[in-house]
């Protein structure tokens, strides 16, 4: 109801009328962005296909059946591969694998970041140092070599390679909300807490994190993408999960037969391609959303 | 030196009838809000002739910066000018088109607004705004136009109080009131008839801002400019201004020459603005504030605006509008104006 | 407008009480060059009496903000002691700190970003109860809300964002005084309000202070303002206090020649003209002091003396300071 929106003295991006306002310009920014809807749409899609796997699979991905090396056609709409197994049903249930895979992953990722990050920008000081350090020492090392290597020592079960993903790539979350919370240590109203006694761990919970989890969340969707293209890397080079059908297991199997068989590595190829797509485009247009934010919410 | 500072087709100083520099009249102003729209500026006249200085007072909310960026023609998106003129030297700048409107700009008006920092491009030292600021309006080009174009920023520059060397120095390796002196000098580049100041002093600290209020203050005679100041703080008004007009929700409530009106105001919200400065002479005592609120500006209300606020309010006042009373150089929009025989 | 009279005798205990007071940052670790540090506040001595206003006054950069950090902990100083009521809490930590935040509370210059935009006022009040373990908060916030003029159950439910500037002071206050401190650092609580609506969040300042006999420290650049609610002054100065005495005396007849520049520059709407700048140039920065006076680069009156040896705060009346070599005396007036 102001009409001289600007009060001499009040800053531009006024957080006093913040959340539903916020969410609205989120939300614009993010349909504005083009890439999300339409990856929200794929992602959509994809989710989809993974629920509703039993019914659209015509058999068990570990079944086989007589036809070997058939190609695409009415019984199996992807064809089989050298030993039988329908393709088409592979990429359906592949799709949970996936899914549950690269989000498992950057969920780990999402909450060691963040806490690490958080705590080391909120701190300061000497633990800011020493967490710091350790941020920069998980960022310098290659981290496919890494799970390589941790997987070829310790096993390859699915929630190990999960885990081993997620705890190699919150490096960059860490960062993310370290820088975060290094600026919101000095807005007022976290200030105003401290000063009110309240303890730092409800302050970093009730304050820091909601304030700065907004690039976090943004970079988490890209890393699944990333988990699922790592995982999908590891069965291709045989060190997958051997119990369950995974599209990098897919390609891996399907290449023996890749010179007269193109249909075994090509569908599970295309589902990597999509899936991933969906999460960059989303985060894509999640950036495109909070950038805009995050430069007012600077300083 | 008064002729050295004048720039070329600056003539003779016009005599005091002559035609206004900035004449408003009827001005309406109305921005787009997620709540519908806001009457922003309901229906202003003002009027100042060559040499005048007139201070713009109000609170957030007045529409006091509205009225400038009406005038410059810079209302952001979702702003329009629904009634009313805006004649700079005769010329009405409602109905101009933006590349005409650009040309005025600088050239007939110029604005200091408070953000100096902001102003500036933080990549550039001072003498390339200079010489952008030429080049925009003038017609000479290359090494000639630089030439000119630092000339006229050294003079300028030294009658705002800054070395002429500053020229060569990047934005962010001045204080505040060093960049705000040379907003100032920038803005005089085209020697404008008109400088809006708005808010110019606000940021500054109390020995820079007088510093640069004195110095404003001989600008104002050496380059014969008519100054439209708009500010919260009466005292600055005081110091620049020879009129002060009083604006409350988009009206203008009061208007007259400073002393008189701050001495003895008529319409009661200007008493109560004067009160509620904390002074430093006279007995300390409690402050005063203005109980209430602004009213609803999406629907401004039928009777006078500060009604709700008005001790001296009566059903009348909330009926119609208040009637305009003209009297000794002195406007009051108030049906029950302090100080004249009309009791309450 | 009671303002009480108030002695300094050695009777009464100092309720707060700074001595020496450093705050430098950039200690020169810099890897490539040793940079001399900022010192921001730079030796402050500095007292506050139960149910006394002091009133701190400077331009920005003075460190007034600075030293308000470090008397409500929420910054460490380089050196120096603060005593609270007669205990030594420059280096409290921890859980001590936080029972000590129960006593000392402040008050910040933006009332648009005292409150996380996040929660409702409900939530705000509530907490300092909750952390400090206080009963009936129902009845306490509904007391001092409805001292604020922000009745419960109109702005209990409403986010910050709905709130005007003065309406959020008020509430900030609010949440302040909950916790029954008995000093509070107000830093320039109502410089970012419009003037007409100042008063109400001052009076119910006050008003507290009537009650409560709550002791707040009061930052302001604001001169005359300083002179209508404080009950001392101390004028402070690239890192030190200058001058310190009774308000009406400080606003009227100052003794050191910055504060007297300073009440010169005030831009007064009795007056009618421009005051004529009281001073030339701008503070050096407090990362660059040399030896002697600070002020006497700009000071009219400096002399080689001056350039040579810093001044320290001497009385020069019961209950008035002067860190001068050559204060203004009453038969220089002209």
């Amino acid at each position: 109801m102001r009409a001289d929106t600007g009060r001499h003295r009040r800053r531009p991006g006024d957080p006093g009328r913040a959340t539903d306002l916020e969410l609205r310009t989120f939300w614009r920014g993010y349909v504005e962005s083009r890439s999300g809807p339409i990856g929200l749409a794929l992602l959509a899609a994809v989710a989809l296909v993974a629920a509703l796997a039993p019914v659209l699979a015509p058999v068990r991905p570990e079944a086989f059946t007589d036809a070997l090396l058939a190609p695409p056609g009415p019984g199996h709409p992807f064809g089989t591969d050298h030993l039988g197994r329908d393709i088409f049903s592979g990429v359906v249930y592949g799709t949970r694998i996936s899914l549950l895979l690269g989000v498992v992953s950057a969920a780990i990722s999402a909450v060691v970041g963040t806490v690490v990050g958080a705590v080391a920008g909120y701190a300061g000081g000497w633990i800011d140092e020493i967490l710091s350090r350790l941020i920069d020492v998980f960022l310098m090392i290659p981290v496919f070599f890494l799970v390589l290597v941790v997987i070829m020592l310790f096993g390859n079960s699915l929630p190990y390679v999960m885990t081993v993903i997620g705890l190699t790539i919150w490096p960059a979350n860490a960062r993310l909300m370290r820088a975060q919370a290094l600026s919101l240590r000095e807005r007022t109203f976290v200030r105003a807490a401290v000063a009110l006694g309240e303890a730092h761990g409800r302050i970093l919970a009730r304050h820091i994190i909601p304030h700065g989890i907004y690039p976090v969340v943004a970079n988490t969707t890209l890393q699944v993408a990333g988990a699922i293209l790592t995982e999908a890397g590891l069965s291709f080079l045989g060190l997958g999960d051997p119990n369950v059908v995974s599209w990098g297991r897919m390609i891996y199997e399907g290449r023996v037969s890749m010179p007269h068989g193109w249909w075994t590595t090509l569908f599970p190829g295309l589902a990597i391609v999509v899936t991933v797509m969906a999460f960059y485009l989303i985060g894509d247009g999640l950036n495109h959303a909070l950038n805009p934010q995050a430069r007012e919410r600077g300083a | 030196m008064t002729r050295d500072l004048a720039a070329p087709e600056a003539g003779g100083r016009p005599p005091a009838a002559a035609e206004p520099v900035l004449e408003i009249r009827g001005l309406r102003v109305s921005y787009d809000t997620p709540t519908g729209r806001v009457q922003a500026v309901a229906g202003l006249d003002l009027v100042l002739r060559p040499g005048d200085s007139v201070g713009l007072v109000g609170e957030s909310g007045s529409g006091k910066s509205t009225v400038a960026l009406a005038v410059m023609g810079l209302l952001p998106a979702g702003g329009r000018v629904d009634a009313g003129q805006v004649r700079l030297l005769g010329r009405d700048l409602t109905t101009l088109p933006e590349h005409e409107l650009r040309a005025v700009r600088w050239r007939q008006a110029a604005m200091v607004f408070q953000k100096a920092m902001s102003a500036f491009s933080p990549v550039h030292r001072l003498a390339d705004h200079f010489v952008d600021v030429w080049r925009a309006h003038r017609p000479e080009r290359g090494r000639r136009a630089r030439s000119l174009a630092l000339e006229r920023a050294r003079v300028l520059l030294e009658a705002v109080g800054l070395r002429p060397d500053a020229l060569w120095a990047y934005p962010h390796t001045l204080s505040g009131g060093m960049l705000q002196r040379a907003l100032i000098a920038l803005a005089l580049v085209h020697q404008p008839r008109l400088l809006i100041l708005d808010e110019a002093t606000t940021a500054l600290d109390v020995v820079t801002q007088a510093q640069v209020l004195s110095e404003v203050a001989r600008l104002q005679r050496e380059f014969d400019l008519t100054t439209l100041v708009i500010s919260h703080d009466i005292g600055v008004v005081a110091a620049l201004c020879r009129r002060v007009a009083v604006l409350y929700a988009g009206h203008l409530v009061e208007e007259g020459p400073v002393q008189q009106v701050l001495e003895a105001p008529r319409h009661p919200y200007t008493a109560a603005l004067v009160r509620a400065f904390p002074r430093l002479r006279g007995p300390r005592r409690r402050l005063e504030s203005i109980p209430g609120t602004l009213p609803d500006l999406t629907r401004p209300p039928q009777g006078c605006v500060f009604a709700d606020r008005c001790p001296r309010a009566a059903g009348a006042c909330r009926e119609g509008p208040p009637p305009v009373e003209h009297s000794g150089g002195r406007m009051v929009r108030c049906r029950f104006p302090l100080g004249g025989d009309a009791g309450a | 407008m009671p303002h009480v009279a108030r002695q300094h005798d050695g009777a009464r205990q100092p309720l707060i009480e700074a001595r020496g007071l450093h705050r430098w940052y950039g200690s020169g670790r810099s890897l490539l060059a040793r940079r001399p540090p900022l010192r921001a506040v730079d030796g402050v001595d500095l007292v506050v009496y139960p149910g006394e206003i002091v009133g701190l006054i400077g331009e920005s950069g003075c460190g007034k903000s600075t030293l308000g950090r470090l008397l409500v902990r929420l910054e460490a100083p380089t050196a120096g002691t603060i005593a609270f009521a007669g205990r030594d809490i420059t280096h409290l930590r921890g859980r001590r700190l936080r029972a000590l935040r129960r006593q000392i509370q402040v008050i910040f210059q933006n009332p648009f970003e005292t409150f996380d935009p996040r929660y409702r006022l409900r939530q705000a009040l509530y907490d300092p109860l909750r952390i400090h373990g206080l009963p009936d908060a129902e009845r306490r916030i509904a007391e001092v809300m409805e001292r604020a003029g922000l009745p419960v159950d109109q702005y209990l439910d409403r986010y910050p964002r709905e709130l005007s500037g003065g309406q959020l002071q008020r509430a900030a206050i609010a949440r302040a005084m909950l916790v029954e401190p008995r000093f509070v650092v107000a830093d320039e609580p109502v410089s970012m309000l419009d003037v007409s609506v100042r008063a109400e969040v001052l009076n119910f300042l006050l008003d507290l202070r009537a009650q409560r006999q709550t002791a707040f420290l009061f930052i302001t650049h604001d001169l005359a303002l300083a002179r209508h609610v404080c009950d001392r002054i101390a004028v402070m100065y690239l890192g030190r206090i200058v001058e310190e005495g009774p308000a009406e005396l400080l606003t009227s007849a100052p003794r050191h020649p910055y504060p007297r520049a300073l009440l010169a520059s005030v831009p007064d709407p009795d007056a009618g003209t421009a005051a004529s700048p009281a001073l030339r140039g701008e503070p050096p920065s407090p990362a660059a002091l040399g030896t002697g006076c600070r002020f006497a680069g700009r000071c009219p009156l400096a002399s080689e003396a001056c350039r040579r040896v810093e001044p320290v705060l001497e009385p020069a009346a019961p209950g008035h300071r002067v860190a001068c070599h050559f204060p203004w005396e009453e038969q220089r007036t002209p």
